[in-house]
């Protein structure tokens, strides 16, 4: 592990992606979001700064922070009981943020999030 | 007569109708064929036979007096189990919800017994729509009836097993990431993923607000136009539902396809995800007899198989953890294990890049879009490699995601999938029909002269049959 994301404290950053790995080996995260992760297993807002969303950072991070996200989503009974399978969450979460290409114009707006014929 | 499970809900209506067949005769020997049959394919998680044979006798007496209910008066269906029927369980195929009486009927039940329908039960689904197939559930999964020892695709299991082995003429499922067409795919039937809005969701489990589809599976093209007229249409108490009136899709079917402009996807299956041999040639030949009946080909360019399918997931992932986060944190153990691993993965996506898949979406949405400001019509694969074999994991998790049909979950157009032949080993292989939003009637016409010139409604597999 070159970099730990758990040991970095305020580090501005822009979205989540995890590479979740077997236990003992290091574990990938990009950050895209406009959040920052802090070491008291909190994320808290970060101060605004114009960060656009296709930004990437890469970021290392271990057993213990795919922990630490879970514990913060309320998923300490999953930790205990299938951590195997939170930890493949994760990295299918990871994956599928990561394939996904930046909108082309960085004024893309988000909605409506369904509307055929209106699509456009 | 044709064997009374082979007739298809358009014929059986008809007969039905002009008196010369008996809905009871007829829903007897589709249960009797269930007796038979579904203990090698699970199909069935409920089968409802005093209800059926109730319904039928009903349907009988109101045909009798001269009071026909609608276009599907004494044909039975089967329901996919995330869908509500009016006091049966409504179980997603999980612990998590063995006990969930349903107190109402899902508007496209309701619709359908409008109609004059027989619900004959619920049918297999992956784990919440979304994990299966999985072994380590209340009951076991579905298997194909061209061979049992095969996946019939999913998460719609039961309702594409159910349909191509004869033991129903209609069935429901619903599509958020390809459920309806993967197991028409697999089972060689006909299965539309309609316009997103166009068919009501009210009454069905959700996995993904805004990807999720309800759509018919049926043996033949007409069959599945006759009942998507009789489930779409507007519910005010669908937030999703779309203005837009429905068709009669059932008319104006035998067109043809000449002078129609057909684009042809073929970077999905040639350079996106390299298809199975079989599965291409399948596809080729499905467009060349296309063109040798009229219709002009177009090469057609859309995003990547590989982006479509982050923005699908990551926008799946989202809305589903919204849904499923708490009895995940509460009950993880009550979950199968590949739904409880697809589900928890939205734990570790952002509000951000949920935004930011939904502002990709309205980008992929232009480009589709685009392409059919061109063409009348798409055509690529479904499913780049025949059904795998359903005990084999790995394979399984292999071929399971190599497919074409999330792109039109993300866009919301709608999309058929049906039969394009037979592999070597005796599966079905399979095409991908995507038409402009509320342009079901055009799909129709083109599937239907594939059919026609196919007769890949007259291919049955013969399970239980020596």
């Amino acid at each position: 592990m070159t970099r730990n994301a758990t040991s970095q404290k305020n580090n501005t950053c822009s979205s989540v992606a995890l590479w979740a790995i077997p236990e003992g080996r290091t574990v990938r995260i990009k950050m895209l979001c406009r959040e920052t992760f802090v070491k008291d297993d909190s994320w808290v807002l970060a101060q605004p700064r114009p960060v656009l969303l296709h930004e990437k950072s890469d970021r290392l991070m271990d057993k213990a922070t795919i922990e630490l996200l879970a514990r913060r989503a309320g998923l300490d009974k999953a930790l205990a009981e299938f951590s195997d399978d939170v930890a493949a969450a994760a990295e299918q979460a990871s994956g599928a943020a990561a394939r996904m290409k930046a909108p082309t114009d960085p004024r893309a707006e988000p909605w409506p999030p369904m509307r055929p014929g209106a699509g456009r | 007569m044709t064997d009374l499970h082979w007739l298809t809900a358009t014929e059986a209506a008809r007969a039905i109708a002009a008196k010369e067949l008996s809905p009871i005769k007829l829903t007897t020997a589709l249960l009797q064929r269930i007796d038979r049959l579904d203990p090698k394919l699970n199909a069935f998680i409920r089968l409802d036979r005093d209800a059926a044979l109730d319904a039928a006798r009903a349907a009988e007496a109101e045909i009798a007096a001269g009071r026909p209910r609608g276009p599907l008066h004494g044909v039975p269906v089967g329901i996919k189990d995330i869908i509500d029927v009016a006091g049966l369980p409504t179980t997603c195929h999980s612990k998590i919800l063995i006990d969930n009486i349903a107190a109402a009927d899902a508007v496209c039940v309701s619709r359908l017994r409008g109609a004059g329908a027989i619900v004959l039960g619920k049918l297999s689904t992956h784990e919440f729509a979304i994990g299966g197939p999985s072994f380590d559930l209340p009951w076991p999964p579905a298997r194909n009836p061209w061979n049992p020892a095969h996946h019939p695709g999913g998460s719609s299991s039961g309702s594409g097993a159910g349909i191509a082995a004869g033991l129903f003429p209609l069935a429901l499922g619903s599509d958020t990431g390809g459920s309806v067409r993967n197991p028409a795919s697999a089972c060689g039937i006909v299965g539309l993923k309609p316009t997103y809005g166009l068919v009501s969701r009210r009454g069905v489990f959700p996995l993904s607000f805004s990807l999720d589809h309800v759509g018919p599976l049926n043996r033949t093209v007409a069959d599945n136009a006759l009942m998507l007229s009789v489930i779409a249409g507007h519910d005010p108490l669908d937030p999703g539902s779309a203005a837009a009136p429905a068709g009669h899709y059932a008319s104006g079917l035998e067109r043809g396809v000449r002078g129609l402009r057909i684009g042809f996807i073929r970077h999905f299956h040639e350079t996106d995800m390299p298809a199975d041999p079989e599965v291409a040639s399948a596809l080729e030949n499905v467009v060349r007899t296309l063109q040798g009946l009229g219709a002009e080909i177009r090469d057609v360019q859309l995003p990547t198989l590989t982006e479509f399918g982050a923005v699908n997931r990551v926008i799946l992932q989202s809305e589903a953890w919204a849904i499923h986060g708490p009895w995940l944190r509460e009950r993880p153990g009550d979950y199968g294990r590949l739904a409880r691993r697809r589900l928890l993965a939205g734990a570790f996506l952002s509000a951000g890049d949920y935004i930011h898949a939904s502002r990709r979406r309205l980008e992929m949405i232009a480009a589709v879009e685009d392409a059919l400001q061109e063409v009348d019509v798409l055509v690529c694969a479904s499913a780049m490699d025949p059904p795998s074999r359903i005990e084999d994991a790995a394979e399984t998790e292999r071929t399971y995601p190599r497919q074409a049909r999330t792109p039109f979950n993300v866009t919301g157009h709608p999309a058929l999938a049906m039969m394009a032949g037979l592999s070597a080993g005796g599966l079905p292989l399979s095409v991908q029909f995507v038409g402009r939003y509320f342009g079901e009637a055009t799909l129709f016409q083109v599937a239907l002269a594939w059919e026609r010139e196919a007769a890949t409604d007259q291919a049955h597999p013969s399970i239980g049959e020596n």
